[in-house]
């Protein structure tokens, strides 16, 4: 009887023992759902959160190794890959599965066991996959999903006890794994918006706010890269301008060009043209590069009309406050350039490169005061509504060939 | 760089002692997988662990603490560790940790017999 009591009094407290461990470990694995927001939430990349994902799924289960591995599904190529504890020859096998598509077929999968030791685990109908994570020493694996996506995996080697990985084990890390993928995403969203913030300051230089607008909203990347396209390109140049600088104080050359460089930039964003750069007192506009216009000769030439027009308000204004007033020439070619961001990621200027700018410049430089000049590939493009008289051809430095001329006639 | 986190090194006969003071942590967890192979790269093979007081350890720090462990036992190290509060002695316990690290009450009682 005493040994009965002896017996029942020892099951009780074994069983006492055991709830009080079972307690403290869902304590310890509440504890770190709570900690891996704070170890993740604030990182930036996308590496430095799988790395710190991994290493909190690793200490919550005790495991020896461990992987989580991000896919370009697109490419079904690997994105990312980060590991502890796995050999070279395992992540090899992991890295060439990858390359090679294998992972497509987990999608339907929510988790998998591989046999472990123990003979513990399970082999499913995919006994592939178990022999290639066993081969690479996993004892489990569940796809780690971004956006519902299947993006790729999270697998777990031997524990250090050497148990195996329970349903609740599996629970936990799917949870882990979601929160993990969540501060991916939330992460890369952060990116996205600041990427899209510098194309906007970027863009912001050459276009009017709208047009950032219109140009971001239609998802058009600038890439380091280029491309090749016809465009019309304005020249245009201030033609006493060594006189106003001998007659003017700084301050009010200054004040000046920003009143004549505000009022053109206006006209060139009205007209849905870039405007490509300042160079001293020029302007380099460029129509048809970053937003497509369907005649880009067209909207070049009515943009130097409106200049022109222009001008008459602006010498009036210097005419009373300075005594003075301001001509310019403008010249305009079409041709095929070579368009795109130059520079490094940080500081990128968007280009437009080629022939057919110089020829622009140096027509600019044979403009008369008030004179609007064009190439004949221009002229080409403008139709009857214009009109616009030849001048004799020009011989331009680099041209061996005269150029054919034409001036635009406006009132 | 680890700010949270506070680790010397120093030598107690032939037990390379490690200090961490701070939290043990998956962003702190490099630093004493650092300083585990400073210790062992000057070939020593008894490593103690001292944890401070206010030593708060997450299971990223615990991952760091299992890659010691891995390393260890290629290297056939022998590891102690001390400082530890009941509650981190059973999440020890918990994640195995405690089948190749010997915890001791005190510095003093890790170090005898070492």
């Amino acid at each position: 009887m005493r040994d009965q009591i002896s017996d029942a009094s020892t099951g009780h407290s074994k069983s006492a023992e055991h709830s009080q461990f079972e307690l403290e470990r869902r304590m310890f694995h509440l504890k770190t759902l709570y900690d891996l927001s704070q170890e993740i939430g604030g990182l930036k990349g996308t590496k430095e959160i799988m790395k710190n994902l991994l290493m909190m799924i690793i200490g919550t289960f005790g495991a020896l190794r461990g992987v989580v591995i991000l896919v370009d599904m697109d490419k079904g190529s690997l994105e990312e890959i980060v590991q502890r504890g796995i050999g070279k020859t395992s992540l090899g096998i992991l890295s060439r599965a990858i390359e090679s598509g294998y992972f497509r077929n987990l999608e339907e999968i929510s988790c998998i066991h591989v046999l472990d030791e123990n003979g513990d685990g399970q082999i499913n109908e995919m006994g592939n996959i178990v022999d290639l994570l066993n081969s690479c020493k996993m004892n489990i694996w569940i796809p780690f999903k971004v956006n519902e996506n299947l993006r790729g995996g999270i697998g777990l080697g031997n524990k250090l006890l050497g148990d195996s990985y329970t349903m609740d084990d599996q629970e936990l890390l799917c949870t882990l794994s979601v929160q993990g993928a969540v501060a991916i995403e939330n992460s890369r969203l952060v990116e996205r918006m600041k990427k899209e913030e510098i194309v906007r300051t970027n863009l912001s230089r050459y276009l009017s706010p709208q047009a950032v607008e219109q140009v971001i909203k239609r998802d058009i990347e600038l890439k380091l890269g280029g491309d090749r396209k016809i465009v019309s390109i304005l020249f245009s140049d201030i033609r006493n301008f060594t006189q106003i600088t001998e007659t003017c104080r700084p301050e009010q050359l200054i004040q000046i060009l920003n009143e004549y460089f505000t009022a053109m930039a206006r006209i060139i964003f009205e007209h849905r043209g870039s405007l490509d750069k300042y160079i001293g007192d020029a302007i380099v506009a460029v129509f048809g590069s970053l937003i497509h216009l369907e005649n880009s000769a067209r909207s070049a030439v009515q943009t130097a009309i409106q200049m022109m027009k222009y001008m008459p308000k602006l010498n009036g204004k210097w005419m009373n406050r300075y005594g003075f007033h301001m001509d310019i020439g403008i010249g305009i070619n079409t041709g095929e350039v070579f368009l795109g961001n130059i520079g490094s990621p940080e500081r990128m200027e968007f280009a437009v490169i080629g022939d057919p700018v110089n020829v622009a410049a140096r027509l600019s430089g044979l403009a008369q005061p008030t004179q609007i000049l064009i190439t004949k590939e221009t002229s080409g493009y403008l139709g009857a509504s214009m009109r616009y008289s030849e001048l004799p051809p020009a011989k331009v430095k680099g041209k061996a060939k005269k150029l054919e001329i034409y001036e635009i006639r406006y009132e | 760089m680890n700010k949270d986190i506070d680790i010397t090194i120093s030598q107690q006969g032939d037990v390379s002692i490690i200090t961490i003071k701070g939290d043990v942590t998956a962003s702190t967890g490099e630093a004493i997988e650092n300083a585990y192979q400073d210790v062992s790269s000057s070939g020593t093979k008894k490593i103690l662990l001292n944890f401070g007081p206010e030593c708060y350890i997450n299971s990223g720090g615990i991952a760091a603490l299992i890659g010691v462990v891995s390393e260890s036992r290629k290297k056939e190290q022998i590891i102690r560790a001390t400082g530890l509060s009941e509650h981190f002695q059973k999440i020890f316990n918990m994640v195995g940790l405690t089948k190749y690290i010997q915890i001791f009450p005190s510095e003093e009682s890790a170090l005898a017999g070492f």
